[in-house]
């Protein structure tokens, strides 16, 4: 291993210069440097700090550009429109459709063809998607018309011994008794050992007070049907009401007899137009009116069973429905003063194509798209001698003009019960909410840090004394904070904000405690100390500084929380509500957060508008998720010990 | 160790005393809200008077000097209806009673000394009228408690499932899908799952299970266990979601000591050295914080409660809070109830540290 090595292989680096620290090659990285290198080291951690910092920027903006009362204006012509987002639309999702179900139907309306019904009275057919439709039988005890079929039961109550019903002048006014009138009664089921009695309570006789105004025509004491001729005990064309009574020997115990009917009718020998035979069943027959006359022996329960109602479920186009043409006729005047707003409209007029004659004399004829106007249908023209002559109008006026729009509106998350635009709706509850939670971190921070501050660098009799307080002010269970703060202040802005606040910044000051009793010991307090710096110097100076970065991560993490606590407590009516409003300097907040729009929003669940909660859950859920990963990329950002890591 | 725990306890007493002092004594400063019905209100106001919360003056209407007098507090005082209450005579009687409510120091000491010496919390004022405040906490802990231990019991499994799973293939597209997974749950409002929930199982599915709970006395056993999933579910996800971090978390780390290499070299393959070594000493740090997580559990329910209608302590709690309809001594009962659980549940948690862990002494000297 011995080699010689010639002298001049070697030569000295320095001979009598001074050698001295030579500038340093690589670039130095300041700490914000290298904190920002950290910060974007993790794609998702960017990613999610950006999708927070446009929802940010979105729930500032949106508000300002979208006008006013889209948002703060009640419209009931706009109520609960679905989701339309002008793209999407076109692949069929969001295009302002709605699946309605549980529609009852108009019997009227079934197709004979395919058997299926749909209702008329609140939707335009034209707009109902029919390959979508689908009817469905619910059974019900309901009484209501839209119920069909069914028997109805009379009970009787513990320890009372009769019922009596009687059928409702509202329905059929005064049965006619004429010659050959024939009353049958169809009995189902009999539980008890008591009879049913069938009455006449004559017309003339405005209030029964007693059993004795009415005539007994006849007596029921099995099932089926049994027919009754009322003309042996009433005159020739008497009017009147039939009354049925259930009556027991003796009183019930249990309150559970009954007597099941299918129907009442009234036969008629022969029918003529204005006579035709009464047939009480189904929702008829449990309208009739309950009659009770004497009160200690007389009550009961009248019961609907097994009625069915038909129901349908359908996709249905709003938007199309609101926003079709609608005819109107409107004056000369009106009709000039549209032209005269819409310059350009006359040149779109597109006349008929087998129309001869000129122009001017047509008066059928369309505008081109983008106008008040679609199409006129017809001109009158009425010259009254002396007055001159008047000219009206048959129009098609578009839908979206007449609801005050210029054209048809996209509301791309739709509107609220009460006719507001869903997404500034948001925009501006989000605000809110941030700016709560933004302001309550920040005073959270003050008072912990000042705390957790004061409470660790004095330490001994101070530090047990200040953290034994907060131990039993970070105890009250949260509830009880509700109870006292709703009770004392009542709900509103600063009643959320006391409880945002309350027990916010104990946690703030634990971690500052921490820290502080981990860099109070450090030789350069020590050595500030000994200089004679003052404590609040080395408090703010000397130790903060280290401590920061863990105490702003903290609080970053804290911010989610805080506007969890809002959304929580706003929806339970205990924070802000509809109609409040608070001013801090040039911002209105207004009092609508997005726990308010949740709870508005519940109620609507089971009229099938669900995005009034899907939309802002989302929009909650997707501010959560970034506000926690930008928190957790400011971790690690701010953690000098992971440099160099990963 | 036993020094420790009686330390403790009274430790415990102290902050329940002190908040429940506090509460009082915040909650009187508020106008009081008596019931609204005549005969309620004088029957609730006699019991106040006798629990040593009011004073009561008679005036007679045969007496014309005492109805001046009458009229005079009742168009002067400007306490009227705050603290000073009115009653009309009741039924046959021929009195005017007027109440004043006594100082709130001495209100103080009677209501210590009827919660200590007979359990007497005070009747209701607006929930079930003049019926004992504790008796209406009572009545509804059973549901409460069943809720809770019912989420208790629903979110362990599935918590110790995902967080086994989650460790075993950490850093793998399994374990990067559930942390998505376990973010996104941990994330959102407790309100918003049951509302989706609602959502999905009641809307979409036609009533498949129901969007309130039922009502306890009408419906069948097999209906109101339907009513608890919906809360149950609601309740559980996030604290499955907290839970599988937590248990992964612990488990990596225990995969990195030397006993599970050990347990490697000996040939155990890398499942079996997880399932057979690690997962106890894991466990062990977990029951803590499994007793722990019951509190927080129960803190949450009330807004399940609320949202689903049980009819729980939470619910009734904040019906108590209707504005301006306040029933104080419920608000109270209901404070002890939840004051109590939250407090032992701590103590617990800070004593099974000791338990499982012989290496941590709590409360020890250097």
């Amino acid at each position: 291993m011995n080699k010689n090595y010639p002298k001049e292989y070697f030569n000295l680096v320095q001979d009598n210069e001074r050698l001295r620290d030579k500038p340093l090659q690589t670039k130095q990285l300041s700490y914000f440097q290298d904190a920002m290198m950290r910060f974007t080291k993790n794609k998702y951690n960017v990613m999610a700090s950006i999708i927070l910092l446009i929802l940010i920027v979105l729930s500032i903006t949106v508000p300002m550009i979208t006008p006013k009362e889209l948002y703060t204006e009640t419209n009931s012509a706009l109520t609960t429109l679905p989701p339309k987002v002008p793209l999407l639309e076109k692949l069929g999702i969001l295009d302002g459709t709605k699946d309605f179900k549980n529609q009852p139907i108009d019997l009227d309306s079934i197709d004979p063809e395919t058997g299926l019904g749909y209702p008329t009275d609140r939707f335009n057919i034209e707009f109902l998607d029919f390959s979508t439709l689908k009817n469905q039988i619910v059974v019900g005890s309901e009484r209501d018309i839209l119920f069909v079929g069914g028997q109805n039961a009379i009970y009787i109550n513990a320890e009372k011994s009769a019922y009596t019903i009687q059928s409702s002048f509202e329905d059929h006014g005064f049965i006619e008794f004429l010659a050959g009138t024939k009353v049958s009664v169809e009995v189902l089921e009999m539980d008890g050992t008591g009879v049913l009695e069938v009455y006449v309570l004559n017309s003339t006789v405005v209030e029964p007070t007693s059993w004795d105004e009415y005539t007994l025509i006849g007596t029921i004491d099995s099932v089926g049907t049994h027919d009754f001729d009322p003309m042996l005990e009433l005159a020739e064309s008497d009017r009147g009401l039939v009354a049925l009574k259930y009556i027991l020997p003796t009183a019930s115990v249990d309150g559970d007899e009954f007597v099941k009917l299918e129907s009442v009718t009234v036969d008629y020998l022969v029918n003529t137009d204005d006579l035709e035979d009464i047939v009480y069943s189904g929702f008829f027959l449990s309208n009739f009116d309950l009659i009770s006359l004497d009160s200690d022996t007389e009550n009961g329960r009248f019961l609907r069973s097994d009625a069915e109602m038909v129901v349908s479920s359908f996709t249905y186009d709003l938007y199309g429905a609101l926003f079709s043409d609608t005819e109107e006729t409107i004056g000369a005047e009106e009709y000039a003063e549209i032209l005269a707003a819409n310059p350009g409209m006359e040149d779109t007029i597109i006349l008929p194509i087998d129309y001869v004659g000129t122009p001017e004399d047509a008066t059928t004829y369309a505008f081109g798209t983008g106008f008040p106007i679609t199409s006129v249908l017809s001109v009158d023209s009425i010259t009254i001698p002396g007055a001159g002559t008047y000219t009206n109008y048959h129009v098609m006026m578009n839908g979206a003009y007449a609801l005050g729009f210029e054209a048809e509106p996209n509301f791309y998350f739709g509107t609220d019960v009460f006719g507001h635009d869903l997404f500034s709706l948001i925009w501006l509850g989000l605000r809110t909410s941030l700016l709560l939670g933004v302001l309550s971190s920040l005073v959270n921070i003050i008072v912990g840090v000042i705390w957790g501050a004061i409470s660790a660098y004095y330490g001994g009799q101070v530090d047990i004394l200040m953290e034994r307080f907060t131990d039993i002010w970070g105890s009250f269970p949260q509830i009880t904070m509700i109870g006292i703060i709703t009770v004392l202040i009542g709900p509103g802005f600063t009643a959320l904000f006391i409880f945002l606040v309350y027990d916010g910044w104990i946690r703030i000051a634990k971690v500052t405690r921490l820290q502080f009793y981990r860099y109070k010991g450090r030789e350069y307090v020590l050595a500030a100390r000994t200089l004679g710096a003052s404590d609040r110097r080395i408090i703010f100076k000397h130790i903060l500084p280290n401590a920061l970065g863990t105490i702003v991560t903290r609080v970053v993490l804290s911010i989610p929380s805080v506007i969890f606590l809002e959304v929580t407590l706003s929806y339970l009516g205990f924070g802000i509500g509809n109609g409040q409003s608070l001013r801090i300097g040039p911002l209105n907040l207004t009092g609508t957060s997005i726990g308010v729009i949740l709870n508005d929003g519940q109620q609507q669940i089971f009229a099938g508008n669900l995005w009034l909660i899907i939309y802002p859950t989302i929009v909650v859920s997707i501010l959560m998720i970034t506000f926690n990963m930008f928190g957790n990329a400011l971790r690690d950002a701010l953690n000098p010990q992971l440099r160099g890591s990963e | 160790m036993r020094n420790y725990i009686i330390q403790r306890v009274i430790w415990i007493f102290i902050i329940l005393f002190t908040t429940l002092t506090i509460t009082f004594v915040l909650l009187k400063l508020a106008p009081e809200f008596p019931p609204t019905k005549n005969d309620d209100k004088d029957t609730w106001l006699e019991k106040q008077v006798s629990d040593g919360f009011y004073t009561v003056d008679y005036f007679s209407t045969d007496d014309p000097a005492d109805m001046a007098l009458f009229d005079e507090i009742n168009e002067t005082n400007p306490n009227i209806n705050s603290t000073v209450f009115i009653v009309n005579p009741v039924s046959d009687s021929t009195v005017f009673k007027v109440f004043y409510r006594v100082p709130i120091a001495s209100q103080y000491f009677r209501w210590v000394q009827n919660v200590v010496q007979d359990w007497n919390w005070g009747t209701s004022t607006k929930i079930k009228v003049n019926t004992p405040a504790f008796a209406i906490i009572a009545d509804r802990m059973p549901i409460t408690l069943a809720l809770n231990i019912a989420t208790l019991i629903f979110y362990l499994p599935f918590g110790f499932a995902f967080g086994i799973l989650a460790a075993l293939k950490k850093d793998t597209w399994v374990d990067n899908v559930m942390q998505i997974i376990v973010m996104l749950f941990l994330s959102l409002p407790a309100l918003v799952f049951i509302l989706l929930l609602i959502i999905i199982f009641s809307y979409q599915m036609d009533n498949f299970l129901p969007s309130l709970f039922p009502l306890i006395a009408l419906e069948s056993n097999w209906e109101i266990a339907k009513g608890f999933i919906i809360p149950v579910v609601a309740g559980g996800l996030p604290a499955i979601a907290g839970f599988t971090r937590l248990l992964r978390a612990e488990l990596s780390e225990v995969l990195t000591s030397e006993f599970v290499l050990l347990a490697k070299t000996k040939g155990l393959n890398h499942t079996q050295a997880v399932l057979r070594h690690a997962i106890r000493n894991s466990i062990v740090p977990m029951v803590p914080i499994i007793i722990g997580s019951f509190a927080g559990l129960l803190g949450g329910s009330f807004i399940m409660e609320k949202v689903y209608g049980v009819p729980g302590v939470g619910r009734v709690t904040l019906q108590a809070l209707a504005t301006n309809n306040y029933d104080y001594n419920v608000i109270m009962a209901s404070s002890a109830f939840y004051g109590v659980i939250a407090l032992v549940t701590i103590l617990i948690v800070d004593l099974s540290y000791g338990l499982v862990d012989p290496q941590i002494r709590m409360g020890g000297r250097k």
